[in-house]
């Protein structure tokens, strides 16, 4: 369920700039990852409160996702299709060597701001954290839902994931829309960066392409280019490798995973919800 | 030779053709007209296959078509070209026409050395030939995207044209074009009549559709609302309705 | 002839030509796999289990990796080469990493391990095999058959409306080519002595890709070009070990930004005499 809602997030961001741009953000893994390290290195610091180190790890999450745009997109010859999406490949590869630089391959263990806390639920034990992580998790998709559907940036991103022309017609600036969009996706990477570090307790410099593939898995179950698709997906990844660990072994989790994502796309592209996204011909 | 049966299509809440029965008959030029958006073109992707009906048959030649792959309706004998001018712009024209030839040729594992054989040989002289008649062969070997527009709908025709044909459907083959390249396409199209081939032809300049057409199928919002002969179909008050919306009759 | 430090050199130059070329081929029908390092390691693994455990010669083994690169090309690209390019590419992504992570758990091959004890690739065996498929690709850019794959590439709805059956062409393109490189990887294990599925992953799935579009991927010289290029140049820049990375990194982005198309592209092909270009 943890692992599960952090996986969410992850299928959220990606899969906010694959049903606007068609683009595959290969750099969203590192992202998360780099904020990962950033969150750490301020609950280090040690006197910032939780809240505190979760925005400023959206921020740090954000910045990165303006960076991408700015590399990937704006300064990208987009009539080669193909070269957004591989030079979000090179940024991933320069933000893992920079980070394996900086930090080492070794894990770095996470402290938990919580941990002494617990509960009981009936029968279960929960930690506080848990709840912690969980209930951030909900608020985050929930307030992505708002924007979506209530605020003008929300609407501008929805219409643009329609049609770019047709949102340019409209009087929407698409460029300016499109940034936005790399950046809000940038800031729920962020905050996947803190929550995944507190839910496996450590972090290394190569989580990040594991965690791109968990999240595709979930926004391919749910449906390319649908948004809460992706929730549900994300979610239903982490039952499944839960589900892997207890009966069979830890070390089929990630095929397990891996062999869905293919399946799922090889027989119900559409994904369980219906897909939203643009087929190319 | 081609006929469909209750053919509908909707795209979403959008109908876009709405229930037709269609009879082509052979070696005619049959015209269909209408005003924008009135289903046209879709007809055009129902038959060659780029879109799926929602209900309906289509018939050709007697055969059951409407569930089969675009490139199994090519193969039969259906040709096309497009509103927007689809020629493969990377390729030089002559390489576009030889495409046209596909079914005609062997392209698979044969084909690695099939180019210096006889056969190959006398393929690329047709397509020369072809593009001769059309009055564009000393563009043969100029990239499809350096062309004038005029020529490059001459190439599209071309190429279309390359396997010999049964049916040939012209979309708006003179859209956009000055007065003297739409005469040359009328004269293409009646030639390619005159050798046999039945034409399905989508226009917009009646007088070239009056001139032409041995019948005419009228379609407005997907619907089928006049057929018959150029004089019969022309003044009809529906259809001077749909094109201008209830304006005096000529 | 050369010296075995230089051979090696050029032995690993060459088996990366022939990786680059497989996914060249894919390339070439406007598809991109992200996962090349799967098939990469299937032929890896194949070859180097009929040599090792079954005492196979050299040259069956690495046509047996050619082989079950290609079925598993074919396996993986019939189901998803339906659907737009977005979907092949998540497909090898997964693909990639689910070889890599079913290869560390199998026990037969060793597991995170590894195999070794692969011997036999000469400087000779693996020019010919470049040489084989350079002749393939040379033919297949001037047959019916590339102009069909050209087709393709450039506008699948067109291609159809010719009588192409867009679906085949690109499945056979995929499969070939995870053939080809199923034999690069064959001949990797066998010069490299040791391989674990660690090799296979992400990382090198990238460097091929790498290859290939730095080289151009407009045509197969590209993809020598660039592989050609991409193996020297660590050589050079020995100095710069442990950045190679951060350098690929560099190159992808500085890359797409600057020439997207890669080295050799239709007007460097025309200004080169036209040697690889159809007539």
């Amino acid at each position: 369920m943890l692992v599960g809602s952090t996986y969410a997030l992850v299928a959220l961001g990606f899969t906010l700039v694959l049903g606007t741009l068609d683009l595959l953000n290969f750099a969203h893994g590192e992202t998360i990852m780099v904020s990962a390290y950033a969150g750490l290195l301020m609950t280090m610091i040690g006197f910032l409160p939780f809240p505190a180190i979760l925005l400023l790890t959206m921020l740090v999450g954000a910045s990165l996702g303006g960076i991408v745009y700015v590399i990937s997109f704006r300064w990208v010859d987009k009539t080669v299709w193909t070269a957004p999406a591989l030079s979000t490949v090179g940024v991933g590869l320069l933000l893992q060597t920079a980070a394996t630089r900086i930090w080492g391959t070794d894990q770095q263990p996470v402290p938990d701001p919580l941990s002494a806390i617990r509960m009981q639920l009936g029968p279960l034990t929960i930690s506080a954290s848990a709840v912690l992580i969980i209930l951030t998790t909900l608020v985050l998709m929930a307030g992505l839902h708002l924007v979506l559907k209530r605020t003008r940036l929300g609407g501008a991103i929805r219409a643009v994931a329609e049609s770019f022309t047709t949102a340019a017609l409209l009087g929407i600036p698409v460029e300016r829309t499109i940034a936005l969009t790399i950046v809000v996706s940038g800031l729920l990477a962020g905050a996947a960066g803190v929550l995944t570090s507190l839910v496996y307790h450590t972090v290394t410099p190569f989580i990040g392409l594991n965690l791109l593939l968990k999240g595709m898995t979930g926004m391919v179950l749910g449906g390319l280019g649908n948004v809460y698709g992706a929730m549900i997906g994300g979610l239903f990844v982490g039952i499944l490798e839960t589900l892997t660990v207890s009966y069979g072994s830890s070390s089929y989790q990630d095929i397990v995973v891996f062999a869905t994502l293919i399946l799922v796309l090889m027989f119900r592209p559409a994904g369980l919800l219906g897909t939203q996204i643009r087929e190319r011909a | 030779m081609l006929a469909t049966q209750g053919l509908t299509k909707a795209f979403g809440g959008l109908v876009a053709v709405n229930d037709l029965d269609i009879v082509v008959e052979s070696g005619v030029i049959h015209a269909i007209i209408g005003p924008n958006g009135s289903g046209k073109t879709t007809f055009f992707n129902l038959l060659s296959g780029m879109t799926a009906p929602n209900a309906g048959r289509i018939e050709f030649c007697g055969r059951r078509i409407e569930g089969e792959l675009p490139h199994r309706r090519a193969r039969l004998g259906i040709r096309r070209t497009f509103q927007n001018i689809r020629l493969f712009d990377d390729l030089s024209v002559l390489e576009n026409v030889l495409l046209g030839q596909h079914t005609c040729a062997h392209a698979g594992l044969m084909s690695l050395v099939g180019r210096w054989t006889g056969e190959e040989k006398r393929l690329r002289g047709a397509a020369l030939s072809l593009l001769d008649r059309l009055g564009i062969a000393e563009v043969a070997d100029r990239r499809a995207r350096d062309l004038a527009y005029g020529p490059r709908r001459l190439v599209e025709i071309a190429r279309a044209m390359a396997s010999a044909p049964k049916l040939l459907l012209l979309d708006e083959p003179t859209a956009g074009m000055n007065p003297r390249e739409t005469e040359e396409v009328a004269r293409v199209v009646s030639e390619i009549r005159a050798g046999g081939v039945t034409v399905l032809l989508i226009e917009h300049h009646m007088d070239l559709v009056a001139a032409l057409a041995e019948r005419i199928t009228v379609l407005n919002f997907g619907v089928k609302i006049a057929e018959g002969s150029p004089a019969e179909v022309l003044h009809t008050a529906a259809v001077v309705d749909a094109y201008l919306g209830k304006a005096e009759a000529p | 002839m050369f010296g075995p430090f230089y051979e090696s050199v050029l032995i690993g130059a060459g088996i990366n030509i022939l990786l680059a070329l497989g996914l060249y081929f894919t390339l070439a029908t406007g598809q991109f796999s992200v996962g090349h390092g799967g098939f990469m390691a299937i032929g890896a693994y194949t070859a180097s289990v009929l040599t090792v455990n079954f005492g196979v010669a050299l040259i069956p083994a690495v046509l047996a990796g050619a082989i079950a690169g290609f079925a598993t090309g074919i396996v993986i690209g019939l189901p998803v080469l339906r659907f737009s390019h977005l979907y092949l590419a998540m497909a090898t992504l997964g693909f990639g990493e689910m070889v890599r992570s079913g290869l560390s758990t199998t026990d037969y091959v060793g597991g995170v391990a590894g195999m070794h004890g692969m011997t036999g690739t000469t400087l000779s065996l693996v020019m010919s095999c470049i040489l084989l498929a350079v002749v393939f690709f040379w033919l297949h850019a001037r047959s019916r058959w590339g102009l069909a794959c050209d087709a393709v590439r450039q506008d699948e709805a067109a291609a159809a409306a010719m009588g192409i059956n867009v679906r085949m062409v690109k499945v056979m393109a995929f499969g070939l080519g995870a053939g080809i490189t199923g034999a690069g990887g064959a001949l990797y294990a066998h010069h490299f002595f040791f391989i674990e599925p660690a090799t296979f992953g992400f990382a090198m799935s990238i460097s091929i890709i790498l290859f290939v579009i730095f080289g151009g991927i407009q045509s197969f010289w590209g993809a020598i070009l660039g592989a050609v290029v991409l193996s020297l140049l660590p050589q050079l820049f020995s100095f710069l070990e442990g950045w190679y990375t951060f350098v690929y990194g560099l190159i992808f982005v500085v890359l797409m930004i600057w020439r997207p198309q890669g080295i050799i592209d239709r007007r460097a092909l025309v200004w080169l005499d036209g040697l690889a270009r159809r007539r």
